[in-house]
């Protein structure tokens, strides 16, 4: 068993999390989620992230709007579905109890 | 000095050294077969296609007045190589990214700076982590005492990609450099075909449990029936492999000892020579090499075929010229036969059944 699958499996789960969490703040476009992720170590690559956005998309979880940019080519700017919003809420339950139940047998040790 | 060239990239014109450009373009070539076999692969490719465009665009912006190598690979370390991406690729079913990385990582090679004839030998050296000298000796010993690997070796010679950029070179050593890896990733492999067999059965277990999605079951059952299949697919198509090439090989023996003169055999102080099938020398050259080559093109072309199947090469099968030189042969062969039906060695060929029939040479199964 490989330290690095389990780490990778650990983070994935949480990315997912985490993504919606950023985009529930509404139109948010895929370099400022990646900015965010990096910021807070949870990738090392941007590359990363579009995959992953795909998917979330086609879940109907998020969706996106096209905007023109001055900076290059037009831009999606994510956003959560009515459903991403019930699954973001969901997630974050299952956080609070994962942490306090894992902070439990951690700290009890 | 260097080309200064025009890009469409996301639909922005860029401006791009003629060398960035060449490694931009290898770059998104990998991400493109790595995307192509997942879920909305075009899609992710457009997305990260703009984002680097983007990163151009304000490159251009900033001053600079087109793209050099150094922007090109500061950008594709920003986006990260194929195999980070992949990562994430698929981890509804779960299967670990390391059997991917290993059937990504190492691609049989011909080695154009380490040859003698074709690098065909040294190219296997290097995908078994052994010695091409070795190689080389053993190809050699079984050509000089049986005549056997000459036409295994055209085949591989045709079928094998040269390593043409250094990225070949890379995947040609790979990482799993030893025989015993080998051996491992065999092992590895047939281990992940077991696990996706019961992944599979505890997604359906459980999506059924939860009553959600069947397409997402669906799916998973459908990768994991695939890898199955081809798993058995490349041992299968590796026993093909084995017969179609002992099968040519008979093949070209016969007819090539019909085209010579036939064979003569000395046992037992008994000497007879197998008469060939016409009289004319030159009428048994052609039609032995014509029927040869209608024989040989078809299973040339399935061993391609299936060498390209097992080691996951790319190169596509001219099939329409393969087609025309079969047809040619066909022509040849069926225009000779027509041809030479008078010079049929009739009495030689009489006279072997009879002797045959006789029991004359019946010795060769009594002494063996």
């Amino acid at each position: 068993m490989k330290i690095e699958n389990t780490q990778s499996q650990m983070r994935k789960g949480v990315l997912e999390y985490c993504i919606l969490t950023l985009a529930s703040a509404g139109e948010v476009y895929a370099s400022d989620i990646i900015a965010h992720l990096k910021e807070a170590k949870l990738i090392v690559v941007e590359g990363t992230l579009y995959p992953l956005l795909t998917r979330l998309k086609n879940a109907g979880l998020l969706k996106y709007e096209w905007k023109e940019s001055d900076q290059g080519p037009p831009r999606k700017y994510y956003s959560l579905t009515d459903e991403g919003t019930n699954f973001n809420t969901k997630l974050a339950e299952t956080w609070t109890e994962l942490t306090t139940s894992v902070n439990q047998i951690t700290e009890t040790k | 000095m260097n080309k200064i060239i025009q890009i469409n990239l996301a639909g922005q014109a860029i401006s791009i050294d003629e060398q960035a450009y060449a490694i931009l373009s290898k770059y998104l070539g990998t991400l493109e077969r790595h995307f192509n076999n997942t879920e909305s692969g075009s899609e992710i490719l457009a997305d990260i296609e703009a984002r680097i465009a983007e990163l151009f665009f304000g490159k251009l912006k900033s001053g600079s007045s087109f793209i050099t190598e150094n922007d090109v690979n500061e950008s594709i370390e920003l986006m990260g190589t194929a195999e980070d991406m992949g990562l994430d690729e698929d981890s509804f079913s779960e299967t670990s990214s390391e059997n991917h990385s290993t059937s990504k990582s190492k691609k049989l090679f011909r080695d154009p700076e380490d040859r003698i004839i074709s690098g065909t030998c040294s190219g296997l050296a290097a995908y078994f982590g052994i010695d091409a000298g070795v190689v080389r000796i053993i190809f050699l010993l079984l050509v000089l005492f049986a005549g056997v690997p000459i036409l295994p070796y055209i085949i591989l010679w045709i079928a094998i990609p040269e390593a043409k950029t250094p990225q070949d070179r890379y995947r040609m050593h790979g990482d799993a450099n030893t025989v015993s890896d080998i051996a491992n990733n065999i092992r590895k492999e047939a281990h992940t075909v077991s696990d996706n067999l019961r992944n599979g059965a505890n997604q359906i277990s459980n999506d059924l449990k939860k009553n959600s999605s069947l397409s997402s079951t669906a799916k998973g059952i459908a990768t994991g029936i695939e890898r199955v299949v081809r798993f058995f697919a490349k041992i299968f198509g590796a026993c093909t492999l084995t017969f179609l090439v002992t099968f040519g090989i008979a093949a070209s023996v016969i007819l090539l000892s019909n085209a010579t003169g036939g064979v003569d055999i000395y046992r037992n102080g008994m000497h007879f020579n197998t008469p060939t099938l016409f009289i004319s020398p030159t009428l048994n050259w052609i039609f032995s090499i014509s029927l040869l080559c209608l024989v040989l093109i078809p299973i040339g072309t399935l061993c391609y075929a299936i060498l390209q199947f097992i080691f996951n090469m790319t190169k596509p099968i001219n099939f329409k010229g393969v087609f025309i030189a079969w047809l040619l042969c066909l022509a040849v062969f069926v225009g000779i036969t027509i041809y030479s039906s008078g010079n049929i060695n009739t009495y030689e060929l009489q006279e072997f059944g009879e002797k045959f029939q006789n029991g004359e040479y019946n010795w060769h199964l009594n002494e063996v």
